[in-house]
């Protein structure tokens, strides 16, 4: 124990110091809520894997693959599409953003559909669909310390150290805002994901070489893929990855990466420095996770694959470095959760009704995110057997946010009426949906509840835009906001045509 | 029309552009996917359908990166 427990220790303190020696101090909300749009792309690069990919990256989609197979992939299949529509959005949002001073993803809406209560609305149900999920991060915590402790500590315990272990980092999130967040993602990221992909090769090479465990004595229902027949539906896997790529963009705490970047060049860059990354991971793991059900023990407890095979190959020290590996994933969504949450409680809920000064935006920040780590840790600590079914139905309901968010991007045509009849008709029908079907649609094909919010909330938003024309003043405000990103487009053309002249 | 006219208005050239319709096609279309069910037939000793999520998701990044390569060579991203 003492062996995994310092590892865990270093490992914490090596992040503080990180922290500490970065002298972070607040001079602005821009400051705090997007670290001053001053991050280049290793930054954000690594700040992006680091806050997609939570721990429960490990435990879930591991011991996803581990028990279900090769559907287990859709979510690389979809953590890669994601990152083509953030290179297609990249450069109208960074545009928007740095040219109105916005901070977060409603400040977008608000700015593209020029109302204030849409602000409200998209605050409130990114808000509400990402509590669940930091809740669900500080329980798989649990799992972690549960296998720290060596089963010294019973789940409750382990989830109580383990809650208090990721509170107490929220210490430095609180202090320091983005800034703090987007340096700490990057040693966080490292940890996680290049030696994370490190150890997985070196586990699967320990499962293959020594252990002879190849794929052709896994079962034949671990190479299912839910097609014409089965018992979800032929359009479930079409579905989970449709929603899941669209979805991406669609939380807060992933959108507001946009405004971190110090330019729309250090965006498009970050994306082509992640997608490398982001495939050695997901592929290693989900393969590892395949193999890894055939070691003895994963099969009574699959969602604990990352840590039995690494025990059963490192011992004691390759333990406690998968239990870092994983806190520091965990650290990553958790942090940037909790902070882009602050965030949007003062800027899109107080600061949308009251006048605040950039001091007062601070400080309900602040406000705001201690009071979200002591709602989730209480949360966290209670026994709550349906919070993965408010996670999946969260799900359903944030995606309604990519109607108004994408179309409102790319159309001119969309107005405030659609944005918002659409976004509310689309959530109350995804979570009716779910409520009543919960995981999939026998009667759609298998298609997700989500999806068929998705429909409806589309609809709407067309429907309104040709149905309820906007006035003169409007249409120009909006053309405007196109204009000003096709002039900086045509100024970047012309510069790399003057560039590319013979002198 | 001329190709520095036609570049304006797509922001993407068109390679890229068909490129990434491809990703979410070879993704996301259910037939593609329903052939692979179940298709275990080694290769190297991975199976095929594992393989084609692989080859799925290696196209998807390889086309974020030929996009940004292109770009950043003709010095087209501020």
């Amino acid at each position: 124990m003492l062996i995994t427990f310092g590892c865990i220790a270093i490992f914490f303190a090596v992040i503080v110091v990180i922290l500490q020696l970065s002298g972070i101090r607040d001079r602005d909300f821009t400051e705090y809520a997007v670290g001053g749009r001053s991050f280049g792309p290793g930054y954000q690069a690594m700040s992006f894997l680091n806050t997609w990919y939570p721990g429960a990256m490990f435990t879930a989609f591991g011991g996803m693959a581990a028990s279900a197979g090769v559907i287990s992939f859709y979510v690389l299949s979809y953590s890669l599409l994601t990152v083509v529509l953030m290179y297609l959005i990249a450069r109208p949002v960074w545009i928007w953003g740095k040219t109105f001073a916005l901070h977060t993803q409603p400040d977008l809406l608000a700015l593209r559909f020029n109302s204030r209560h849409i602000k409200t609305i998209a605050a409130v149900i990114g808000i509400a669909s990402g509590i669940p999920w930091l809740v669900l991060g500080m329980q798989a915590l649990g799992t972690l310390f549960q296998y720290m402790s060596l089963g010294t500590l019973s789940f409750s315990e382990a989830v109580i150290v383990g809650v208090a272990i990721i509170a107490l980092r929220q210490v430095w999130t609180v202090r320091m805002g983005m800034r703090g967040v987007v340096i700490s993602d990057f040693a966080q990221g490292i940890v996680a994901y290049v030696i994370g992909v490190i150890v997985l090769l070196g586990l699967i090479a320990w499962m293959v070489l020594s252990q002879d465990i190849t794929f052709s004595s896994l079962d034949d229902a671990k190479f299912a893929i839910p097609s014409l027949g089965s018992k979800e539906g032929p359009l479930y896997v079409f579905s989970l990855i449709l929603t899941g790529t669209i979805g991406g963009w669609c939380w807060p705490y992933i959108f507001v990466r946009l405004f971190t970047a110090d330019g729309v060049h250090s965006l498009k860059k970050s994306a082509a420095l992640a997608v490398p990354l982001s495939l050695a991971f997901g592929v290693s793991l989900l393969m590892f996770g395949m193999l890894g059900a055939q070691v003895q023990g994963v099969s009574a407890a699959p969602n604990d694959v990352w840590f039995i095979v690494a025990q059963k190959a490192g011992g004691l020290w390759l333990l406690g470095l998968a239990g870092v590996i994983v806190l520091a994933a965990s650290m990553g969504h958790t942090d940037g959760n909790i902070q882009a949450t602050g965030a949007q409680i003062a800027n899109d809920l107080i600061g949308n009704y009251w006048n605040l000064d950039q001091r007062q935006l601070i400080i309900i920040a602040k406000i705001g995110m201690l009071a979200l780590t002591i709602l989730a840790s209480w949360l966290a600590c209670l026994d709550l057997p349906a919070l993965f079914q408010l996670a999946v139905l969260a799900y359903q309901g944030i995606i309604q946010l990519a109607v108004p968010q994408f179309l409102g991007i790319f159309w001119k045509r969309g107005n405030t009426y659609g944005a918002i009849g659409g976004m509310v008709a689309g959530f109350v029908t995804a979570i009716v949906l779910e409520l009543i079907y919960p995981g999939y649609l026998p009667w759609a094909f298998g298609l997700t509840s989500g999806a068929v919010g998705l429909a409806v909330n589309l609809a709407i938003y067309v429907a309104a835009a040709y149905l309820f024309p906007r006035s003169g003043a409007e249409q120009q405000r909006v053309d405007g906001l196109f204009k000003l990103v096709e002039e900086k487009q045509s100024a970047a053309f012309a510069g790399s045509r003057v560039a590319t002249q013979p002198a | 029309m001329p190709a520095f006219k036609r570049d304006l208005r797509n922001a993407q050239p068109r390679w890229v552009s068909a490129w990434f319709c491809a990703d979410a096609i070879i993704a996301l279309a259910p037939p593609l996917y329903w052939a692979f069910d179940g298709d275990r037939t080694p290769i190297l000793g991975v199976p095929v359908v594992v393989l084609y999520f692989i080859a799925v998701s290696t196209c998807t990044a390889l086309s974020i990166i030929a996009a940004y390569l292109s770009e950043a060579f003709r010095g087209e991203i501020n």
